[in-house]
């Protein structure tokens, strides 16, 4: 029988050397507060120093607001919200923005929705490839569509080389060619590899035995898809509605390309404007907007995942994987997956590198076709760009910024993610590792552009022991990393869930101490979650471009940059081939990581 | 091989759950120690915390007289110096090193040449009889030679102390069996101290030679296997220890023509009035002696054999008497019908309201505190 | 894990936050180094070859110009002095983001910005000791002094421009007719939003003497007096322009291509840069300038150039203004495009499809140094009075 014994109250001193000897032989509370310090700081700084410029004078407006520099002022405030501008700057981009979003997520998730259904629960042919291929619209820059479909559909309006639609002499309307309705199809066409992931991962796990639990109890068809699956569907639903719309929330080049030349702004294009206008002071309330749009998204997902734990299936067997049969509507099925194919991939690129060949658009003549804008050796209507693409040191340059920009970031990330994921599985249940879960997912609060104009506000000049960046590569690869900090801690906290604390505590038992650990034991086995962690931060950042158009310079253009800088000058050919070469990196490198770890990257893509 | 102490532990999980609660207990050294109890008793934790993976929230701990975790001394030696080894239920081998590599690793860390590292580790697989896997992965191995491989591991850099977490519970019966006896061989050629964590009661009694028995985060018992058997400081556990389960029956609340009330008024004409305070009686199957008309000075009553279960080398019988179901054992082929059944006033064991133990008390009971 | 984390990270969060919001809002930088930069025109006796000399011992020179041009400058000035010269492309907006992060950051690399905005070189740049004038001493009688501060290197123009394939001669002869109903949607320009030197264009339109001339314009065009709401016809002219469902392009390739297309029977007019009427067209596209339109064709806009402060190659900086008021500094742009040096001792180049400054002064708004500072005052205005008119 125990006995109870009573110890004397520990002293403080023994306390203090108890825990410091603790964290002595345990880093990775140190390691956690590192990080949540450093994070914090990361995302919440920005925010307030761009805060701060939303409410003081900022240099040159001096006359206007008749208050000296630095100043309080509610002037940018009611510049955006209540001046006679305020609905050209503000309230309008604000409703098409809500219009493009809400466009967007219904057409992305229904066709992802269907198409996922059709791949994955049902026996249409053709199903392995189109499970890969129908993924390739999202690996492309998201203004690939934009630029494809000005290509076909530019008519007079904006001047510039037409498309090819009216330069074959039919006249497209400007609802057509431009603003709201391009703009959600386009998007749709890039974010539906989204909901086609999510609806196709929940319906692969859905188990048939509960639909057919349905039927046996006299249920008729449609009582069964309403009342049991479609419920039970709901939280990859939510999933996808938040995320698709989220993302739409921060995107910039493609409402730049089909919507700025009608004046049809979203707050990011305006956001843009007032950069380029040099208000800084508007462009932080916008940002200020933005950001807290996006974190109303966030706090709704947030909610909806508590809620989610009602729909988690009850029930021990595996998923049973019934498909149903199309019969007669097998070859109907795959020609309309085939036609989302061939709309979102082949048109598309088809369209872009028709109109790389061609002199004059529209004009399928053979003398017309040339492959000058490759690789001429000089080009000299292109002022400033006087060299087909490939030619030209500016590709290259621009190539090779993206490349050690962006890889940099990459690796950068990778590792701090199984950091991060190291630090939450090993201290699970402490108030630390939820902190640093949380923190680490801070970053999706912030849409891309709006991130990158907090980020101008704060390293602009010197803070503490860090030195103004502005201009330099490592400001790029800063704000690279922090974008995709949260897809590399989820990929890192799920790796090192799945491997456990015990292998490591094992080592620990056998005399190792942490560095060794780390060294010998969890990085080995988790060589290809940490790779997986680099690539797809990679991938993404290849084609970013919301998050680096306002802080790459003429000398640190990185290739998407690059491509809409063409766009800008009017050299129409030379900018899309500039798009077709990043989907193209894009693509290889997807392809190149899927053989080199064996895994789907599709899944990760869901991040 | 030292002794191990715990001086009032207890261990609360951030959120409020108490784990262990103001735990002594002194293993004494060249001792096989299995710490018994149902899932969430703490046994895994108490163990974890001897290991240096977990620290109590308060109390001490120490090894040989040597403190290795007190929080009122200021002292905390981190696992990687506790010289102990500790295989994990799962085993939590490495899958990107072969067998031997696994094995050698603690080796490897302390410095050791090579040479040195490569006999000792076949010393180790000889000792396990994998040798010949050495240097295959751990996916190619089957369940039971990775389970040597975790012992091969544990046992290469002779630790004082070994720790074992439910190592035995992924195998099948016979592996088992064998494994088992394994554990028995290592423990005497070895005489290292061992403390092993279980839930299969079974296990403990074959391979302890103390068992500490815990519940809720207590230690209920503590005791050679036989004394905590034949003599249960409480309900739990007798309960616990003991297959078939021992016979609970009920002392109050019921009326007269019951089989408490029969026990009852039986134990009182033999203890005296000391068996008022009991309100439950606890009957081992064995003791429930079937069919030989009676014994001198046992409580006997006729009974009816329901139904038989044959394990194979004995019988369980359920047998109705009075107005309650007993279950017995017969080590002989018995047929079912009306019998009587018997049981001597030694075997009775008597509960109090609060489930301790009354009676009988031929022996003093055997505990270290 | 008992450590009450989350509230330390809190505090130190607050800290972070207060550190960050204490720090003053954008200030103009108290430089140290004041030493190597001599503001304005100093009258030192200036020796090219000590200049030279100097310049060669510094880091390459690194400069942003408006115009494409500035790779054949870069080139031509390294043959001649053997200085590497770093030349990038880059409009207005952008230079004077980098210039500013550069400068306070104290982390410079840019040397001279060859640029156009110089209602915000006035109103930012230079007050805020982000880039310093400096006219070449040897010079200081050849530019004209309402030319030197800051100092314009070279004259541009936009005109208004027409299809000579769609029709034989310009079809306007009065600047209202691009806000009269005939040529509704059918008038391009680069958005003045974004193009500096249309919107300080607009502020000029409203000065006095041009609102007087505009309206004489449009009573001769009208036969009768200009009824308007706005402050003088200026204001009122762009008002009518913004309403009048202009092709608002990008880039003056944009626009040349509206107006030049081949084929097209009502092709709209615009106005655009004198280089489009000489570049080798690369879509075929015909163009020509309007040359009698009253009161204006179009309007001159200068080109600045202005150091960087603290640039690591100040010299070399010194040495590439020289060059760029220079007869060949201005070579490039006047033998492709047109325009005239301000160097007035620098001859006029083989290309002028306008005509002599004589020409110019006549029948083009010069966009000086002396409005900067009403432009810039006005822009804010001016912007929003364009936008909320836009049909």
């Amino acid at each position: 029988m125990s006995a109870a014994v009573a110890l004397p109250r520990a002293p403080w001193r023994g306390t203090l050397s108890y825990h410091l000897q603790r964290a002595r032989y345990e880093p990775t509370v140190a390691l956690g507060i590192g990080l949540s310090v450093i994070f914090l700081y990361l995302v919440i700084a920005p925010i307030a120093a761009m805060l701060s410029d939303a409410v003081r004078v900022q240099f040159g407006d001096e006359a206007t607001i008749r208050l000296p520099a630095g100043d309080f002022t509610s002037y940018y405030l009611w510049r955006a919200f209540r001046s006679p501008i305020s609905k050209l700057l503000f309230w309008e981009p604000l409703l098409n923005t809500l219009v493009v979003a809400v466009g967007v997520t219904v057409l992305a998730l229904a066709l992802g929705g269907a198409l996922a259904w059709l791949v994955v629960r049902t026996d249409m042919p053709g199903q392995t490839w189109l499970a890969t291929v129908l993924v390739v619209p999202y690996i492309m820059p998201s203004w690939t569509f934009a630029l494809a479909w000005l290509t076909v559909f530019k008519n007079r309006t904006i001047g510039g080389q037409v498309g090819f639609l009216e330069a074959m002499g039919f006249h497209p309307p400007n609802w057509l060619a431009y603003g709201a309705l391009p703009i959600v199809v386009t998007l749709a066409f890039h974010y539906f590899p989204f909901a086609f992931l999510l609806f196709g991962n929940a319906l692969r796990r859905f188990d048939s035995q509960l639909e057919e639990s349905a039927r046996i109890l006299g249920a008729g068809s449609w009582t069964t898809t309403h009342r049991i699956v479609v419920p039970l569907m709901l939280p990859a639903v939510m999933s996808a509605v938040l995320l698709t719309f989220s993302r739409v929330l921060g995107t910039f080049g493609t409402p730049y390309i089909l919507g700025l030349p009608v004046n049809y702004n979203v707050l990011s294009t305006s956001l843009y404007q007032s950069f380029r206008g040099g208000s800084t002071g508007v462009m932080a309330v916008l940002s200020a907007v933005i950001i807290g749009i996006g974190i109303g998204i966030v706090a709704m997902d947030t909610w909806l995942l508590r809620e989610q734990q009602r729909f988690v299936t009850v029930g021990s067997k595996g998923a049973m994987d019934r498909r149903t049969r199309l019969r007669g509507w097998r070859i109907p099925a795959l020609a309309l997956a085939v036609t989302a194919f061939c709309a979102t991939v082949v048109v598309p690129l088809g369209t872009l590198i028709l109109s790389t060949v061609m002199r004059i658009p529209g004009r399928f003549e053979f003398g017309n076709f040339t492959a000058d804008f490759w690789i001429a050796r000089r080009l000299p209507a292109f002022v400033g760009y006087p060299t087909g693409l490939l030619r030209g040191p500016d590709l290259a340059a621009a190539a090779w910024n993206s490349f050690r920009i962006v890889g940099l970031a990459a690796i950068v990330c990778g590792l701090l993610g199984l950091s991060v994921g190291y630090v939450v599985v090993r201290m699970h249940g402490t108030r630390l590792s939820f902190f640093l879960r949380q923190v680490s997912f801070l970053p999706y609060l912030v849409p891309g552009i709006a991130f990158a104009a907090a980020y101008l506000s704060l390293f602009a000049v010197r803070r503490g022991p860090i030195p103004a960046l502005y201009g330099t590569l490592s400001l790029l690869v800063l704000v690279l990393t922090v974008t995709y900090l949260p897809f590399a801690s989820r990929a890192g906290i799920a790796a090192m869930m799945q491997l456990g604390r015990e292998p490591e505590e094992a080592a620990q038992i056998c005399g190792a101490r942490w560095w060794q650990r780390v060294r010998r034991i969890v990085v080995p086995i988790q060589k290809g979650a940490l790779t997986t962690g680099i690539i797809l931060p990679f991938i993404a950042g290849l084609k970013e471009l919301s998050v680096v158009i306002m802080l790459a310079t003429p000398g640190t253009d990185v290739l998407t940059t690059l491509s809409i800088r063409l766009q800008e000058y009017g050299y129409q050919q030379l900018a899309n081939a500039a798009v077709l070469v990043i989907a193209a990196l894009a693509v290889a490198v997807t392809y190149l990581a899927q053989r080199l770890t064996g895994s789907s990257l599709a899944s990760g893509l869901e991040g | 091989m030292p002794e191990i102490t715990l001086t009032g532990v207890s261990k609360q999980f951030p959120g409020g759950v108490r784990a262990v609660e103001e735990l002594t207990l002194t293993i004494p050294d060249g001792a096989f120690m299995c710490l018994l109890g149902p899932s969430g008793c703490g046994k895994t934790t108490t163990l974890r915390m001897i290991a240096g993976l977990e620290q109590p929230s308060s109390g001490e701990i120490s090894v040989g007289g040597r403190v290795l975790d007190s929080v009122a001394q200021g002292r905390f030696v981190p696992p990687e110096k506790r010289s102990m080894g500790l295989v994990f239920q799962s085993y939590a081998l490495w899958p990107h090193l072969t067998v031997e590599e696994n094995t050698e690793f603690g080796l490897t860390v302390r410095g050791v040449p090579r040479a040195e590292r490569h006999a000792r580790v076949a010393d180790v697989l000889r000792l396990l009889h994998i040798e010949q896997v050495a240097d295959r992965y751990p996916a190619q191995l089957s369940g039971g030679q990775q389970q040597r491989v975790a012992l091969a591991r544990m046992l290469a850099v002779n630790p004082q102390v070994l720790l074992l977490d439910e190592p035995l519970s992924n195998l099948d019966a016979r592996l088992r069996l064998e494994m088992r006896a394994e554990l028995k061989r290592i423990h005497q050629e070895l005489r290292s101290t061992i403390v092993f964590v279980t839930h299969d009661q079974l296990e403990a009694m074959t391979l302890g030679t103390q068992l500490a028995v815990m519940n809720a985060g207590r230690i209920q018992q503590i005791g050679a296997p036989m004394t905590i058997y034949r003599r249960p400081a409480n309900r739990f556990v007798a309960e616990f220890v003991g297959n078939p389960p021992i016979n609970i029956v009920p002392l109050r609340g019921d009326d007269a023509g019951s089989l408490g009330a029969s026990l009852l008024e039986f134990a009182r004409r033999v203890i005296g009035p000391s068996a008022d305070a009991a309100w439950w009686i606890g009957i081992r199957p064995e003791a429930v002696w079937l069919g030989l008309g009676g014994r001198n000075g046992c409580w006997v009553q006729p009974a009816r054999i329901e139904t038989l279960l044959p394990t194979g080398s004995t019988w369980i019988a359920s047998v109705r008497v009075l107005d309650a179901t007993l279950f017995g054992v017969s080590f002989q082929e018995i047929g079912a019908g009306p019998t009587s059944c018997s049981v001597s006033a030694d075997d009775l064991h008597l509960f109090a309201e609060d489930g301790t133990r009354l009676g009988p008390t031929r022996q003093p009971p055997e505990v270290r505190v | 894990m008992n450590i009450s984390v989350k509230r330390h990270v809190t505090s130190i969060g607050a800290i972070l936050v207060l550190a960050v919001c204490g720090q003053g809002a954008p200030t103009a930088l108290t430089s140290q180094a004041e030493a190597s930069q001599a503001p304005a025109a100093s009258a030192e006796k200036f020796d090219l070859g000590a200049l030279v000399a100097a310049a060669k011992k510094e880091p390459p020179l690194t400069t942003l110009n408006n115009s494409g041009v500035v790779k054949d400058l870069a080139t031509n000035f390294t043959a001649k002095y053997g200085i590497k010269v770093n030349g990038t492309k880059a409009d207005s907006a952008t230079q004077v983001q980098q210039v500013s992060r550069e400068v306070q950051s104290g982390n410079v690399k840019l040397g001279v910005l060859s640029i156009e905005d110089g209602a915000l070189v006035e109103a930012r740049l230079i007050p805020q000791r982000f880039v310093d004038n400096w006219v070449p001493p040897d010079m200081l009688n050849s530019i004209p002094k309402e030319w030197q501060n800051p100092l314009v290197q070279i004259w541009d123009a936009k005109v208004v421009a027409y299809n000579p394939e769609a029709y034989g001669a310009c079809p306007i002869n009065n600047i209202w007719d691009l806000t009269d109903p005939k040529w509704r949607g059918k008038v391009a320009l680069r958005d003045p939003l974004d193009t500096p030197e249309e919107i300080t264009w607009f502020s000029w339109l409203t000065t006095d003497d041009n609102a007087r001339k505009l309206a004489a314009a449009y009573q001769q065009r009208y036969g009768n007096a200009l009824q308007t709401r706005e402050k003088n016809a200026g204001y009122e002219f762009i008002v009518r322009l913004a309403a009048n469902q202009p092709i608002v392009t990008k880039s003056d390739n944009d626009s040349a291509s509206s107006v030049g297309a081949p084929g097209q029977k009502e092709a709209p007019v615009g106005i655009m840069s004198l280089g489009k009427f000489s570049e080798a067209p690369p879509q075929g596209e015909k163009l020509a300038p309007c040359k009698s339109i009253r009161p204006w064709i179009g309007y001159a806009y200068p080109r600045y150039a202005v150091i960087v402060h603290n640039t690591p190659s100040p010299n070399a900086a010194k040495l590439y203004v020289h060059y760029l008021m220079t007869a060949e500094g201005a070579a490039p742009t006047i033998n492709q495009h047109g325009g005239f040096s301000a160097n007035l001792d620098v001859a006029p180049g083989r290309n002028e499809h306008l005509g002599p400054r004589e020409f110019w002064e006549k029948n083009l708004i010069f966009l000086t140094p002396g409005g900067n500072d009403r432009a810039w005052q006005m822009r804010e205005r001016l912007s929003d009075l364009w936008r909320l008119n836009r049909k």
